[in-house]
């Protein structure tokens, strides 16, 4: 392309001016020399050739300006011209520039670290095929109040079988593995998945083959999956697996693929997948065992409506043929929606607190910039003067800006990349987090904030000095120093006002989620954190049933012999109070359900009128060792043996909702459906459900979060019910718990050498962990609602400042007509806090609007508190009255005749 | 003709004078601006008056276009100058503008006679 060229030329020409220059003159002189001959070849006199020679040559200086504009490219060549000029503005004023860019950089670097984390986690679609037709499937019963849980194992198969909607349809739980063969036992993390689990997500192993449906049979089963990590740690990294194993819970197990590092699970550290298959008549395998996770892939085309009604359908089919399911649906969430949904409101609000800052960093500078101008008035009246029109000086002046930002823009960038190395201490409180990384689309952000942002603070007060008018009576006025005009004053006072309000929104919700926080350390946990080590241990196969018996009471004898042995040898450590287990700890999630039918009414008719509670089986001095308040009644012990009366313990919450004013002690329940209600051929002959009689009431414990309120709870010891296959130990130190590892892992090595202590933590530790978030977000909005006071408090000091120097001869003349320094002090004050109180106004009816936005991440303090209403606006005001006092102060201080002599 | 858009007033007078510099350049051979100057003025019967704000600007493009390459040398009066010549881009170039250009004369004539006698 021609043109292609000529702007290559031009562009180059950018740069070798001076020399172009002196050839055109030198041109348009033989020009003019020409000319000259010629005209005396005509026969003019000397000087009249010259003449006219001169008038038909015309403007000589319009001539080479065109020429110029032809040879280079003029926009840019002013644009570097206003790029070197602002550069040099800038370096003239180091205070002012390092001020700016520092606002601007804390400004822009806070959005952009929020928006790379929210584009990790919410925007960046999941790194799977196709990722938008993954969905999460979730069993539904909202008739019990139960709107998501997982799919029993025949209801899954199922609905893989028989739906007509979905490409793809797996299921996986996590579980944790005892490795064995190895030198000290170690427990692996993975995920029991159905075949089809990769091939539903669309991903290859690194090495070796996904699993084969036939590998879903029990006794084809034993083959795994294992991760990157494990693959170079165990197999030395061999790409040949052919006869590799791996003996887990003392199973041996063929290793058939190796994925790759680079496969994101929600589950962090994952080390192996295994297939899922079931032994004949396994417990587990059961309709009313709701525990798969199912992800599904659905057919190109199909709606999340259809594929809804689809597998509804298979379920309600279902139903028909199994009574337990009735009432029993399911509910579909697109996977990334389900996986990061949580995360997404207080992003959101962390995301509006950004922007809030930004923008009031805008406005603070606008006011500087603005300030500033009134100083450069002369220069700019002069440009003008000297031809440059308004746009040209416009041009200029945003260049200016533009420059300020993105210098501050390039500062945020980096603290913006200090900020996000913190990011792994969140990575239990943000899903994805490693995912959030700095990226082209960051830096694209950056640079689009920051060329907004100086457009944005620049343009009000470019317009404001680049007025016509202005610029004639600061040329008129001579060398005194210009005098703002009302306009302009009105522009100060108008930006100061809406600093205010933006900064009074911020803080508002700030202390709304410093409140929350608050509220959410003061629930009662429902037990003593302080002093409890605790850790899980896995039973592998070996210690259960291989054919359960669903009328023996209690856990299998092995099991109850370990944790008699176990709970009893940590209790013989010096050190530890008390010892006990629980089937899962608190604040870790409501994990167990059971049915509940209390006897002291009449019985459900059908299945769908079955109430749900959770259910916990605990052994030893679990109670004692949390301190668990014992309300009523007894606890359960050693003596609940098998022979005895089957006895559970409640809590307060199953109280309060099942036999308000009752006395709970002696009430028979059932955890199983009536009997009526059960299909034959599940009761075991001559069976009858087991009778259960409350003994014991104890206070409530948050097993789920603490912003939750804690459920109904049954506990039952595992002598006389249920256990847990991964129990958790929980140890009263009279000291440190964590000096008690050794002695407790030694404990347990000498009880079954094989098994690994795992999830060795402290109650405190998890206590802090179930509040990261809320502490997070609440730190993080504090950061920004500091900051936005800072900046307004500043804004607000350097509009009164220049006031005051502005109105220095006024003050002068009242002084001089008998003001007191309190007066003066008191119209100063005035002013600008009449500044501050419509700003407080302005602001009190925005934050009743955007707080509503933040009710889903706050806890037991309304979206419009009005104690942190009340006490922000007392905060905002005694600044704001601060910043006035200063320069107020300094008035007080002028000198009538120095002020007087000045004029 | 597709090129339908709108073209301003300098742009055209730009796109003349540049045909006519082209055009002087190839019946004259090699020439300086003075001398392309006044060939265009005795040309068009000094109807046209060429701005040399223009010319010089004009001969800039077509030189940065390609169409035309200038040297320094020596006028016929032992002057020196710088000397414009056509390349083989320009040649083809004001060959393909000549074509375009008698067809929109054609083209506007015929509509402007029809315009007349309707």
């Amino acid at each position: 392309m021609r043109s292609l060229r000529a702007l290559a030329l031009r562009l180059a020409a950018l740069f070798g001016k001076r020399r172009q220059d002196s050839e055109l003159a030198a041109e348009l002189e033989s020009h003019l020399a020409l000319h000259i001959e010629e005209n005396l070849r005509a026969g003019m006199s000397p000087e009249e050739a010259r003449r006219q020679a001169i008038l038909r040559l015309g403007g000589l200086e319009r001539t080479k300006e065109i020429y110029r504009d032809q040879q280079g490219l003029p926009v840019l060549e002013t644009l570097f011209q206003d790029v070197r000029y602002g550069l040099r503005i800038l370096r003239k004023n180091p205070g002012f520039t390092a001020v700016a860019i520092a606002t601007l950089a804390l400004g822009i670097g806070a959005n952009s670290a929020i928006f790379t984390v929210v584009n990790g986690v919410l925007l960046r679609p999941l790194p799977y095929e196709d990722p938008e037709r993954l969905m999460s499937v979730f069993g539904s019963a909202p008739s019990k109040g139960l709107p998501h849980f997982g799919a029993s194992p025949p209801d899954f198969r199922m609905l893989r079988q028989q739906n007509h909607t979905f490409a793809g349809l797996s299921a996986y739980y996590q579980a944790n593995f005892n490795v064995s063969g190895t030198d000290t036992p170690e427990r692996l993390s993975a995920m029991v998945v159905s075949a089809d689990y990769f091939t539903t997500l669309g991903v290859q192993p690194l090495h070796g083959r996904n699993f084969l449906p036939d590998e879903e049979k029990w006794g084809s089963h034993l083959v795994t999956i294992v991760s990157e990590g494990f693959w170079q740690t165990h197999l030395n990294s061999d790409p040949n697996l052919a006869g590799k194993t791996v003996h887990l819970d003392g199973e041996p197990y063929q290793i058939i693929g190796v994925m790759p590092s680079t496969f994101y699970t929600p589950v962090a550290k994952l080390e192996a997948w295994v297939s899922m298959a079931w032994r004949p008549k396994d417990n587990f395998d059961s309709h009313n065992n709701y525990f798969l996770n199912m992800i599904g892939r659905v057919k190109p085309d199909v709606s999340r409506q259809q594929a809804y009604a689809d597998l509804n359908a298979v379920m309600s089919a279902i139903a028909q043929q199994f009574p337990e399911n009735k009432g029993i649906g399911v509910d579909l969430q697109p996977l990334q929606e389900a996986w990061v949904g949580k995360a997404r409101p207080a992003l959101l609000v962390l995301v509006g607190a950004a922007g809030l800052v930004l923008l009031i960093a805008c406005v603070n500078l606008a006011n500087l910039l603005l300030a500033r101008s009134a100083s450069r008035l002369k220069e700019i009246a002069v440009r003008s003067a000297l031809g440059a029109n308004r746009s040209r000086l416009m041009r200029q002046l945003v260049t200016e800006s533009v420059l300020l930002s993105l210098l501050g823009g390039a500062l945020g960038l980096a603290l913006a990349y200090l900020a996000l190395g913190l990011l792994p201490l969140a990575s239990k409180v943000l899903p994805r987090v490693e995912h959030i990384r700095v990226d082209t689309q960051v830096l694209f952000f950056t640079l689009v904030v920051s060329l907004a942002t100086g457009a944005l603070f620049g343009l009000l007060p470019a317009l404001e000095s680049s007025r016509n008018k202005k610029l004639s009576e600061s040329l008129k006025e001579g060398g005194r120093t210009a005098q703002p005009s009302r306009g302009s004053s009105r522009l100060r006072s108008g930006l100061v006002i809406s600093e205010v309000a933006l900064a009074l929104v911020l803080l508002i919700g700030s202390g709304l989620a410093l409140r929350s926080l608050q509220r959410l350390l003061q629930v009662d946990a429902g037990f003593a954190p302080d002093h409890i080590l605790t850790f899980d241990v896995a039973l592998p196969d070996s210690y259960h049933d291989p054919q359960p018996d669903p009328t023996r009471i209690g856990a299998p004898p092995r099991v109850i012999a370990f944790h008699r042995e176990l709970v009893s040898r940590i209790e013989q450590i010096p050190g530890v109070q008390a010892a006990g287990a629980i089937s899962s700890l608190p604040l870790q999630g409501e994990h167990w359900g059971k049915f509940f039918v209390p006897l002291d009414r009449a019985l459900p008719t059908s299945m769908d009128s079955v109430a749900n509670v959770q259910y916990r089986s605990v052994y030893g001095h679990y109670f004692t060792a949390l301190r668990i308040p014992l309300i009523k009644g007894r606890l359960l012990n050693e003596h609940d043996q098998s022979t005895t009366a089957l006895s559970v313990v409640v809590n307060e919450a199953l109280v309060r909702k099942y036999w308000p004013n009752q006395e709970p002690i002696g009430k028979t329940i059932l955890l199983t459906p009536p009997e009526n209600l059960i299909p034959p051929e599940l009761l075991p002959h001559g069976y009858h459900v087991p009778k259960l009689t409350v003994v014991g009431v104890v206070a409530d414990t948050h097993y789920g979060s603490l912003n939750e309120e804690p459920a109904p709870v049954v506990y039952g010891s595992i002598l006389q019910h249920d256990y847990s296959t991964s129990p958790a130990f929980t140890v009263r130190a009279d000291g440190d718990p964590t000096a008690l590892v050794t002695a407790v892992r030694a404990a347990l090595a000498q009880v079954d050498k094989n098994l690994p202590m795992a999830d060795v933590s402290t109650m405190d530790e998890i206590m802090s962990t179930s509040v990261a978030q809320p502490r997070l977000e609440a730190v993080l909005l504090g950061l920004f609602g500091g900051l936005a006071m800072l900046l307004a408090a500043v804004g607000i000091y350097g509009v009164m400042s220049y006031s005051v120097s502005q109105r220095t001869s006024e003050i002068g003349v009242r002084m001089a007509l008998g003001a007191a320094r309190g007066d003066v002090l008191l119209l100063i004050c005035k002013q600008g806090l009449r500044l501050a109180a419509v700003g407080l106004a302005a602001g009190l009816a925005l934050a009743l609007g955007a707080t509503r936005l933040m009710s889903k991440v706050l806890f037991g303090v309304s979206p419009t508190d009005p104690l942190t209403f009340a006490s922000i606006i007392v905060i905002l005001a005694v600044v704001a009255l601060l910043a006035c006092y200063v320069p107020a102060r300094r008035a007080t201080r002028v000198d009538p005749m120095v002020a007087l002599r000045y004029e | 003709m597709d090129d339908t858009t709108i073209r301003n007033k300098k742009d055209v007078w730009q796109g003349t004078l540049a045909l006519m510099v082209l055009r002087t350049l190839e019946t004259m051979g090699p020439m300086h601006g003075y001398g392309i100057a006044r060939r265009i003025e005795q040309t068009s019967a000094h109807a046209l008056v060429v701005q040399y704000g223009t010319l010089y600007p004009a001969l800039l493009k077509l030189e940065q276009e390609g169409y035309i390459s200038s040297a320094w040398g020596l006028s016929e009066n032992n002057r020196k100058a710088r000397f414009y010549r056509l390349t083989r881009a320009g040649q083809k170039h004001l060959q393909k503008e000549t074509r375009e250009w008698q067809a929109t004369t054609a083209i506007l004539e015929r509509f402007l006679s029809a315009e007349e006698s309707s």
